[in-house]
């Protein structure tokens, strides 16, 4: 039998830790692989699209300590220790329940072929975080970032400011 | 009405916002490994030798296909037309970026890694860049069997009706110019193409993100040369095709996919890099033309003549189709029965062009209006006026080229010009309109001025080609809808729901739609062409209304009571002359795991008609040669809407549109056409903090149509034109904002800046 040492990181998705060796090996993860790349092809967490690989459509968006950002162009080797939400970790885990983002797209058909809007969704989600009442123009700032060729433009806004609008009347 | 254009929550809504949705990228089957292809780095050169041999020996490579690998009857090809000539791979490199190898490999890496292996030695050749080079006497060419780089066309592309001496004799002015689009517009969905293909002996499975399985199959026999019942086709969710994951023509990735599975004895995924997307796979055609018009004082059009060329790079694949598309455009836009064209499809050293929506009219639709816009302004004529006396109305006849058995058509859609002045007056044209070449608004300091613009484009294929559904019912009531449709955005298959749904009057979520296969389902030319609501709800309509007629027959012998007074509500039957008398389907009809089938067979038609027109604002900044779209109003007739949502969203696809004149390029290398900007960050599009304000008006004119229509209650959709008017609408508008003509697409501020001081030097 043979022996090795062994370099590791951890990840914490959606509430979950998981390990990940990194080498050369065929087991291990590359230290060149992309989060992008880890989430959906080790973690299985296939939410996140990879529109590009370019760092420029935001397909890939997800939220890594508290900010967007595009997985393909962030190497899992540098999120040692971070905290990462995905689409995946939105709806209530133990209900299934929507939250009220996902369930506003949903409302007002923010979407159309849909591989942009994981990211759509996540970009606005890290936002809304962030600031509890944003300006429609925050809104399409946030989004900016987002490429969707189909144009939905105007009805994911309108999703992501029902969302808000609810938050306000909520108050 | 229960469930035609009532708003409801649209199918894989859940799937989408939970990122369970599946994408082919997402598919995992077991054993699969990754394919990649190695690309020719010169526009036109022979391989005069390959080496495999160490990039075939390394672990974890498990095929490299080339040339020789692949049969002498393997093409790129729909069987049809143009003639075979375009092999998947070839010892002669035609583009850069043609394929040299195919790589199979457990990951993308590796099989980078194999391709640096892979000894190569090139023969170079003298490339032909464009149309210009291509037509020369001494050109070199391309292929062996398309003499003067042309691609000879099944299609009917050299017409003459009418007498055009005579139109010519009575216009009061005649009109011409030469125009042309290069911009290389990439359709772009922001899901690159991707396919997973396998072998099963001599049976092929593909799964990709494919928008027309059934059409893309037949392309796919074609040209690996195997019948079309070897193929089983699926498509899971599909991210957006706008036409490029039709594969009716360009069947690259596909064909690629399966020769590499075939030799690898694996499953391969293979996914297009963006790069390829942009570099490899296919762009909008550039087009040529001489446009000459005659026009009336009157503002009816005398006579039409076209005579257009169409890039097809080197691939000759829908050119000859999109240019037969477009040859309605000259009634479109002329009303006129004096009518030339001739065009041709020329061979170049260049990336494919392909289908892309507003296939073929969009390109001559942006060309004519520049004459068109000539003609008005010296004959004093609104635009609003021309495009309302020039329009295929309800009723009119028409020459549809594309049909030459049966080409004189009377047109089903509604009365366009109606809608045309509707919207004209809804958005305040007369207003905003101050006349040609003179702008809405100027800011004090001359810096910045506003002008506005409309323009219309459509097509007559709305209807076209056969659509084939079933629809079954069960001993429980539960519907299954059988379709090939593929769902890439548009909800095609929430319509079909609901259609179904309200034809059977039960509730949308007793009804499950069938996986997207070419296995499970009955061939369908599929969503493309603005067909969908027309030809497929069609088809779905009647499956289900052929559905009822067998039911109610088998209820009648079974009840006793006449068919014609039996209804269907809810999955159960009910007496017409006494509703509250019901029937379950099971046991006395139906068993309860039994079901009766109903089947929709619709071959096509040519005789309706749709348009899309939009009005729009711009305001230029003269300094900086720059300009903003402030405002569009989107103007559609549905004929009845069926899912407001879907209408909205698929309306809101004009931006597109205006990308092709604002920003969107592909920019090729003058010296061997290759593509300099094969990335997200270098090609432009618009971004969600960058639209202008808009407005929709959407007219149903044939609303109070019954179930027996021709069409599905009224329906027949908003299609794609949407993403046509807006060019020539932004050209026209910078016209009347600043007075100056600009002609090549995209209008960028070398070119606004170039036209302002030729204007001030006249």
């Amino acid at each position: 039998m043979k022996q090795c040492t062994k370099q590791y990181i951890t990840l914490q998705v959606n509430g979950r830790t998981y390990s990940l060796t990194v080498g050369d090996g065929q087991n291990n993860m590359p230290p060149q692989e992309t989060l992008a790349h880890t989430l959906r092809d080790r973690l299985g967490l296939t939410g996140a699209k990879i529109g590009c690989d370019q760092g420029a459509c935001g397909c890939c968006t997800v939220i890594m300590n508290g900010r967007a950002i595009t997985s393909c162009m962030t190497f899992t080797c540098d999120c040692d220790g971070a905290e990462i939400t995905t689409i995946e970790g939105l709806a209530d885990a133990a209900t299934g329940r929507l939250s009220d983002l996902q369930q506003s797209f949903i409302d007002h058909a923010g979407y159309q072929c849909g591989f942009c809007t994981p990211g759509v969704i996540m970009s606005a989600e890290a936002l809304l975080r962030e600031k509890e009442q944003p300006t429609e123009e925050e809104v399409r700032e946030a989004l900016a970032g987002n490429y969707c060729r189909c144009g939905t433009h105007y009805t994911a806004v309108e999703a992501v400011m029902a969302c808000v609008e609810q938050r306000r009347s909520a108050k | 009405m229960r469930h035609i254009g009532i708003a409801s929550k649209r199918l894989i809504g859940e799937q989408v916002v939970t990122g369970r949705a599946q994408y082919t990228a997402d598919l995992r089957v077991p054993h699969m490994k990754v394919g990649r292809v190695m690309r020719s780095p010169y526009a036109f050169a022979e391989i005069t030798s390959i080496d495999t041999s160490a990039a075939e020996a390394m672990e974890g490579v498990y095929a490299v296909v080339t040339y020789k690998d692949v049969g002498e009857n393997v093409y790129i090809t729909n069987g049809f037309t143009p003639p075979r000539h375009c092999h998947p791979l070839s010892n002669i490199l035609r583009y850069v970026g043609d394929a040299v190898a195919l790589v199979v490999a457990d990951t993308e890496d590796l099989a980078d890694e194999a391709m640096e292996k892979i000894q190569v030695r090139y023969r170079v050749m003298e490339p032909v860049l464009d149309i210009d080079q291509a037509l020369a006497p001494d050109a070199p060419q391309l292929y062996e069997g398309f003499p003067g780089n042309i691609a000879p066309a099944k299609n009917n592309l050299h017409f003459e009706i009418g007498d055009m001496e005579q139109g010519w004799k009575d216009a009061d002015g005649i009109f011409e110019g030469t125009y042309e689009m290069k911009t290389g517009q990439n359709p772009l969905p922001v899901e690159p193409p991707t396919v997973l293909t396998y072998w099963e002996g001599d049976h092929l499975y593909i799964k990709g993100s494919i928008a027309a399985i059934a059409y893309c199959q037949q392309n796919v026999q074609a040209s690996l040369d195997i019948p079309y019942e070897n193929i089983t086709t699926e498509a899971p969710c599909v991210g957006g095709s706008f036409g490029s994951k039709l594969f009716s023509g360009i069947v690259h990735p596909v064909v690629y996919s399966a020769l590499m599975s075939k030799k690898a004895h694996y499953p391969v995924l293979y996914t297009y890099t963006k790069e390829e997307h942009f570099a490899c796979h296919q762009i909008r055609m550039t087009t040529r033309a001489h446009i000459k018009l005659g026009l009336r004082k009157d503002g009816i059009a005398t006579a039409i003549q076209v005579e257009e060329l169409a890039e097809a790079g080197y691939c000759a694949a829908t050119q000859e189709f999109m240019l037969s598309v477009g040859t309605v455009t000259l009634p479109f836009l002329c009303k006129t029965n004096n009518q030339k064209f001739d065009a041709d499809v020329v061979m170049t050293n260049k990336c494919p062009s392909g289908s892309f929506r507003g296939y073929g009219y969009l390109e001559i639709t942006a060309l004519m209006f520049r004459v068109i816009c000539d003609a008005c302004e010296a004959m004093g004529i609104d635009i609003v006026d021309y495009v309302s006396k020039n329009c295929v109305d309800h009723g009119d006849t028409f020459y549809n080229a594309g049909n030459p058995a049966h080409p004189w058509e009377v047109s089903g859609g509604p009365v366009w010009s109606e809608l045309f002045r509707m919207g004209a007056e809804k958005w305040g044209w007369k207003d905003k309109f101050k006349g040609w070449g003179v702008p809405t608004w100027v800011s004090e300091d001359g810096r910045y001025a506003r002008g506005v613009g409309m323009a219309v484009a459509g097509q007559n294929h709305v209807g076209g080609k056969p659509s084939n559904t079933n629809v079954e019912i069960t001993g429980l009531g539960s519907v299954l809808i059988s379709t090939c449709m593929t769902e890439f955005g548009a909800g095609v298959r929430d319509l079909y729901r609901k259609i179904v749904a309200e034809e059977l009057d039960c509730p949308l979520e007793m009804i499950r739609m069938s996986p997207t296969s070419t296995d499970a389902n009955p061939p369908d030319f599929g969503s493309t062409g603005s067909r969908s609501t027309y030809a497929g709800g069609l088809s779905a309509l009647w499956a289900a209304k052929d559905l009822k007629k067998k039911l109610f027959q088998l209820a009648s012998e079974k009840l006793d009571i006449p068919a014609d007074d039996l209804g269907l509500k809810n999955g159960m039957l009910y007496r017409l002359s006494d509703p509250k008398e019901t029937y379950p389907l099971a046991p006395r009809i139906l068993g309860k795991v039994d079901a009766l089938v109903g089947c929709g067979h619709f071959e096509g038609t040519h005789n309706c008609t749709m348009y899309n027109c939009q009005f729009l604002d711009v305001t230029v900044d003269k300094k900086m040669g720059t300009f903003t779209v402030n405002d569009i109003f989107n103007c559609a007739d549905a004929g009845r809407i069926v899912d407001p949502s879907g209408v909205q969203n698929q309306l809101d696809g004009f931006l597109a549109g205006l990308g092709l004149a604002t920003f969107e390029e592909t920019i090729f290398d003058e010296n061997d056409n290759r593509i300099v900007n094969p990335n997200m960050i270098d090609y432009k599009t618009a971004t969600f903090n960058d639209v202008p304000q808009h407005g929709t008006f959407v007219c149903e004119s044939f609303k109070e149509m019954g179930d027996d229509s021709y069409l599905p209650y009224g329906a027949f959709g908003v299609g794609e034109p949407t993403i046509s008017p807006g060019g020539p609408a932004i050209r026209m508008a910078i016209y009347n904002a600043c007075g100056i003509k600009l002609n090549d697409y995209p209008f960028l501020p070398d070119q606004i800046l170039k036209a302002l001081k030729e204007k001030e030097a006249r």
